[in-house]
């Protein structure tokens, strides 16, 4: 039988939530010391990775090297929020250090800063608030929290390529550069959208069988603890559920495509954040 | 430039030529060789001088010869004449034109030249082509060994370099090629776009020869004289319309040319909305070149479409030259770690030999001396033999390692010189054998067509 392994349960997950803290306060200092270097342009070789983001990243790789060894085999890798979250936080930063490499995409690393560390920050959250592993109750639980990971991945890169979108057709609308991105060159408008599309479609797949999945568990199982239609998780997961639904038939309307499809992925990402959220205020529900 | 570093006569390279710094198009055209020539110049070197490396790079805008290596190595003034030679031209109205630099001076101009900070048109990528090109005709001919080889493949990853981690080679500079790239920005495919350019004029056939590269499914000609739009449908191997089907053209076209001479707006706002909605709001590019303007500035607010004029172009065209004005710096710097890290790597080579003599000299004395001390003992067991053997080579090693590790470690080239000069004299080591013998095999990533391919080195 797996115990309990969420965070707050002893001493040492107490470190673990504030060195996971110290991480994202890291990667927002980087972020303003970029952001000032960008916009004094002091320099005319452009400057590498601010140091707090290389110490943030490498703090990170400790952390899940710690957390997967620390206990295996009794704890699985990715098996509470806090797991799934610094898994999510150092591919993002990875995807930074590409970025940078890359002399045309540098500037999105900068934006990339603060999405990590709120990453983090929300990750730690969940994970103080629900306390357990996803493994905790019943094959269901299982299923949900996986396919609602699943989605909530594909939602992000629909988001993220949304936001490229409207970044690329603000700058052709423009006819220049924004400000301190500086000089950023992104795929066409019309490879971005398809990947929005794409990850979208793939993200509410996995949207509606999590939807599914946690109705069986909340309403019909035997040991279920009922929660109401009206909470405001179950609103807002219908809301994303809607809000992505709309995207897919972006595809086919003429009139929702280009920069309403782009906000519209951006939006549902951000309700899709207010779930999580929203986990944090029904502590005991999954 | 690089002379501080290390000293150019260390580094048996010569680079003579002329530019387009130095010399006229009319004098530049007279010495430039096509590939056939280029052949047939180096096969000449290589019977004069047969221990030469040597490559010739001949572009537009230069004609330079770069040699190495070589018991022998002629002169700048000797190379230019045998250039002058091979064209049955006289040096003396060259030598006022020539340019030549030795040693990591060449090597830095060669990383220059190729990451194009000395071309024409700064940050022009063809260069990068040209350059390999000249290399793999020079390997073709024979003519490169060990440091021909080390310093092309260096200077093509030096371009690469250059070319990822600055914006010198980004963004476009004449107005069609700008066209170009925002058509690219907007579509991913071309495959299934049509173009419709509307006009026959001048500019109108370049920016439709520009976009023919990207090779669109249908290219449609419109003009108010059919007769003209019919010729320059026929020169592009497009196709021509009638001025009456502008709508239905507009409703299908994905890139859409404006260039007529018309005194108000052809395309309106109240003329696309309709339009738009027929389009099923398809994205659209309007390239409007023309003056007075073709497209009404309204258009460019509707949803979708892009709307670009002549001022706009120009305004990217001029950004993006700026921009890559402000990578000059950095592009200077990468070259300069660049040409650094080559000297480095010619130092380490040129110790190699040095230090295993010094190895083998001191581990010769060990051995002579072990077997005397092993004669005088013979009562000792083979274990206790073995002990001995293994406290003095604990010992050669430990007073070897200091002195090998402080020679390489040196970060000046001159100290480290210096003090491969001493070692030498204190041990009386031989004279330094040639370390450029053996040639390095060509690396096979060179060989591909593309320019901006080459691996690190």
């Amino acid at each position: 039988m797996i115990v309990p392994t969420g965070l707050a349960s002893a001493a040492s997950d107490s470190i673990e939530a504030g060195l996971a803290g110290l991480a994202a306060l890291g990667f927002i200092l980087a972020f303003a010391a970029d952001l000032r270097q960008r916009k004094d342009r002091a320099t005319e070789v452009p400057p590498g990775l601010p140091l707090t983001y290389k110490l943030s990243g490498l703090l990170l790789v400790g952390l899940l090297l710690w957390r997967w060894f620390n206990e295996w085999p009794a704890r699985q890798p990715v098996e509470s929020f806090y797991d799934v979250f610094l898994l999510w936080a150092l591919l993002l930063t990875a995807t930074g250090v590409y970025l940078h490499v890359q002399v045309r995409w540098r500037g999105l690393a900068l934006l990339l800063m603060p999405v990590i560390a709120g990453v983090l920050l929300l990750g730690v959250s969940l994970s103080l608030a629900y306390g357990r592993s996803f493994f905790f109750r019943s094959g269901w639980t299982t299923f949900h929290v996986l396919t609602v990971l699943l989605g909530s991945a594909a939602f992000g890169i629909a988001a993220a390529s949304g936001a490229m979108y409207l970044v690329t057709d603000r700058q052709l609308r423009l006819r220049r550069h924004l400000g301190v991105l500086g000089p950023v060159r992104l795929p066409a408008l019309a490879a971005t959208e398809k990947v929005t599309r794409r990850a979208a479609a793939l993200g509410f797949v996995f949207l509606t069988l999590a939807m599914v999945g946690g109705g069986i568990q909340t309403f019909v199982l035997p040991n279920a603890h009922p929660m109401s239609w009206h909470s405001p998780k179950i609103l807002l997961a219908l809301a994303v559920w809607a809000i992505y639904g709309g995207l897919m038939h972006a595809g086919f309307s003429p009139r929702t495509r280009g920069a309403r499809a782009a906000w519209m992925s951006i939006l549902g990402m951000v309700l899709l954040l207010a779930v999580y959220v929203s986990i944090i205020w029904i502590p005991t529900q999954p | 430039m690089m002379s501080d570093v290390i000293p150019s006569s260390s580094l048996p390279l010569c680079m003579v030529g002329v530019n387009h710094r130095t010399a006229a198009l009319e004098l530049r055209e007279r010495l430039a060789f096509d590939a056939t020539q280029t052949q047939t110049f180096l096969a000449d070197l290589h019977a004069r001088y047969p221990a030469l490396e040597a490559v010739l790079l001949s572009t537009c805008n230069r004609v330079e010869l770069y040699v190495a290596g070589g018991e022998v190595m002629p002169g700048p003034d000797e190379l230019l004449g045998i250039l002058a030679e091979f064209h049955h031209l006289p040096l003396a109205p060259l030598l006022p034109a020539m340019h030549s630099q030795t040693g990591l001076d060449a090597v830095a101009h060669l990383f220059a030249v190729t990451c194009s900070l000395d071309s024409m048109v700064l940050g022009e990528t063809q260069i990068i082509g040209q350059v390999k090109q000249a290399y793999l005709s020079a390997h073709k001919a024979g003519c490169v060994g060990a440091l021909g080889h080390a310093l092309f493949q260096k200077a093509l990853t030096t371009a690469k370099l250059v070319q990822e981690q600055t914006e010198l080679t980004a963004g476009r500079l004449s107005i069609a090629s700008v066209a170009v790239e925002l058509v690219q920005s907007v579509f991913d495919r071309f495959d299934d776009k049509r173009v419709l350019c509307i006009g026959a004029g001048k500019m109108a056939a370049l920016l439709l020869r520009h976009l023919q590269a990207l090779k669109p499914q249908t290219m449609t000609i419109v003009n108010r004289s059919p007769a003209r739009a019919q010729a320059l449908a026929a020169a592009m191997q497009a196709q021509a319309a009638n001025w009456d089907v502008l709508p239905t053209l507009l409703t299908q076209a994905d890139i859409i040319l404006t260039s007529t001479g018309a005194p108000q707006p052809i395309i309106t706002e109240a003329l696309m909305r309709p339009i738009l909605k027929a389009r099923q709001y398809r994205p659209a590019v309007l390239v409007d070149i023309a003056v007075p303007r073709d497209v009404a500035p309204a258009v460019g607010n509707l949803d979708n479409l892009y709307l670009y004029n002549i001022d706009d172009l120009q305004q990217v065209a001029d950004s993006n030259r700026k921009q890559r004005d402000q990578a000059i710096a950095h592009a200077q710097t990468i070259i300069a770690q660049q040409v650094q890290s080559f000297a480095q790597w010619r130092q380490q080579r040129d110790l190699a030999p040095l230090i295993t003599t010094f190895h083998q000299n001191i581990q010769c004395i060990a051995t002579e001396q072990m077997a005397m001390l092993l004669a005088a003992h013979p009562e000792w067991s083979p274990a206790q033999q073995h002990d001995v053997q293994r406290t003095v080579q604990r010992i050669i090693s430990k007073i070897l390692h200091t002195p090998t590790r402080q020679i390489r470690a040196a970060d000046d080239p001159l100290r480290q010189q210096i003090m491969a000069e001493m070692l030498r004299e204190l041990f009386a080591l031989p004279a330094q054998p040639s370390s450029d013998a053996p040639a390095a095999p060509l690396n096979p990533a060179f060989l591909s067509d593309s320019p901006s391919d080459a691996p690190s080195h």
